[in-house]
């Protein structure tokens, strides 16, 4: 099992590295050296709970990708923590990091590295990733993707009205989609 | 002048090929078989759309960069929350409203096509007054005035409605994606309409607004549709008044309202008309 490599078309020249993890058991460890600042944990740590669709997660990695290499201002301290800021329809960043980031008590992970002077290598992050999270990889595809996904949590964080039919995936992806577009314009 | 226009969208979507398909006053309209950040089907179809409002040269800098990422994101903002209410429309992709870039997917599909080709093409293929044209038409066209309804029930107004501004699909496979769409087919029975161009869009809860939105896509189906606009215009407000009935009693006094400003409207319209 391996990182996934991916490129946007826009973006050849930065490439980013996703990986996806579950039976995580050091969780809390991971967030202290987030917290910490420790540069080994220069990864966005993305709870898996809070992710709908592979179209979701990219959407987010997306648009913080293009707002760095359209040279637009960084609203957080670093690519790895903009990600997970762009997880959140909200523009509180304390409060996107806690609810999107890890916590202690997260067991799958969605790993994203997207440092271009890191020349994103799959096989130096995979090695990085499994000596830093203990838990079991997962290839990341749709399917593995939308495995962990907790509805009410998202329903909760993207305020997704109870009248909205979370059985259609399809359509609850297009409107996390929407919230991650449109925050903070 | 154009070809500048497009350069410039293009300088902002380095790798991805776009086939322009309309050029209005306030925006241009591209498909595209790639997608800005999914991996792209490998189908080549031009399932997606970008917007670009590029900037105006005749309006003042400051002003028109705050007019673009105003429309913009007004614009984006609509088709979310019409996402939200599950009212078919186009769904956002990415929006960069500095830019004035609006993404999203393409609803016609490979199958799809606006309501004003599709009377057409159904106004060709069928004999006038025959049972399968009238039957075809008359289910479609109660079917577009409900989708309005559901709109103004939600406080919504679309700012111009037109024939061109309403697609027609066939209806959805499901939430599964793999299905195969239907084959083209004007006459396919399961016909869905979507609405597409919000940039007029706006909120509000006056039946004066909604009743102008009606009378402009009146307006609409008798310039695009002359022979037959009457009977068109009648199956749409029916099915329009239909969908406010099914809300009961509240629905009711509320199309009262919409259909009495209607009234005020049309009267005003053809008085201006017969003036100018
Ligand atoms: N989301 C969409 N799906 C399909 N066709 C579209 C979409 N948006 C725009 N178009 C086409 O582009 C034309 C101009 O778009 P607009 O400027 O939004 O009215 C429309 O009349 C449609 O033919």
């Amino acid at each position: 099992m391996s990182s996934l490599e991916y490129v946007f078309p826009q973006y050849p020249q930065a490439p980013v590295s996703i990986s996806l993890f579950e039976n995580v058991t050091n969780s809390s460890e991971l967030r202290e050296g987030l917290l910490a600042g420790n540069q080994c944990y220069n990864y966005a740590f993305i709870d898996a709970a809070n992710v709908v669709s592979q179209e979701h997660l990219l959407a987010a990695i997306y648009r913080a990708v293009s707002a760095r290499e359209e040279g637009e201002k960084m609203r957080t301290k670093n690519i790895s923590s903009e990600i997970v800021f762009c997880m959140s329809p909200s523009n509180n960043i304390m409060d996107a990091l806690k609810r999107f980031g890890i916590s202690d008590t997260t067991t799958s992970v969605v790993v994203v590295k997207a440092d271009p002077t890191h020349k994103a290598n799959t096989d130096l992050v995979t090695n990085e990733l499994h000596s830093l999270v203990r838990g079991d990889m997962l290839s990341v595809n749709g399917k593995n993707l939308q495995r962990f996904t907790d509805l009410n949590m998202v329903k909760k964080n993207y305020k997704v009205p109870g009248t909205f039919n979370f059985e259609d995936r399809d359509k609850l992806s297009s409107v996390v989609v929407g919230s991650v577009c449109l925050r903070g314009w | 002048m154009a070809e500048n226009i497009i350069k410039q969208a293009h300088a902002y979507t380095a790798n991805i090929p776009l086939a322009l398909i309309s050029q209005g006053a306030e925006a241009l309209v591209f498909t595209s078989p790639v997608h800005p950040y999914l991996p792209s089907p490998p189908t080549c179809a031009p399932d997606y759309i970008l917007k670009y409002r590029p900037p105006k040269p005749y309006r003042h800098p400051v002003l028109d960069a705050q007019l673009t990422k105003h429309r913009t994101l007004s614009e984006a903002r609509l088709l979310h929350k019409l996402a939200l209410l599950d009212i078919p429309a186009p769904r956002v992709i990415h929006v960069n409203p500095k830019h004035g870039l609006l993404w999203m997917n393409n609803v016609a599909g490979p199958h799809g096509f606006s309501v004003k080709q599709w009377v057409w093409d159904i106004e060709l293929a069928t004999a006038p007054n025959s049972a399968l044209r009238e039957s075809v038409m008359k289910a479609n066209m109660l079917q577009i005035g409900a989708l309005i309804a559901k709109l103004h029930l939600n406080d919504i107004v679309h700012g111009d409605l037109t024939t061109s501004n309403i697609m027609i699909r066939p209806k959805m496979a499901a939430a599964d994606a793999s299905v195969p769409v239907p084959p083209h087919n004007i006459l396919n029975p399961n016909l869905e309409p979507v609405l597409i161009d919000f940039g007029l869009g706006s909120h509000s809860a006056l039946a004066e607004d909604k009743a102008v939105d009606i009378y402009v896509l009146e307006r609409a189906v008798e310039s695009t549709h002359p022979v037959n606009s009457e009977t068109y215009k009648t199956w749409l407000l029916d099915g329009y008044v239909q969908e406010y009935e099914r809300g009961g009693k509240g629905g009711k006094i509320r199309i009262k309202e919409v259909l009495r400003k209607l009234d005020e409207v049309r009267q005003r319209g053809r008085k201006r008309s017969m003036v100018g």
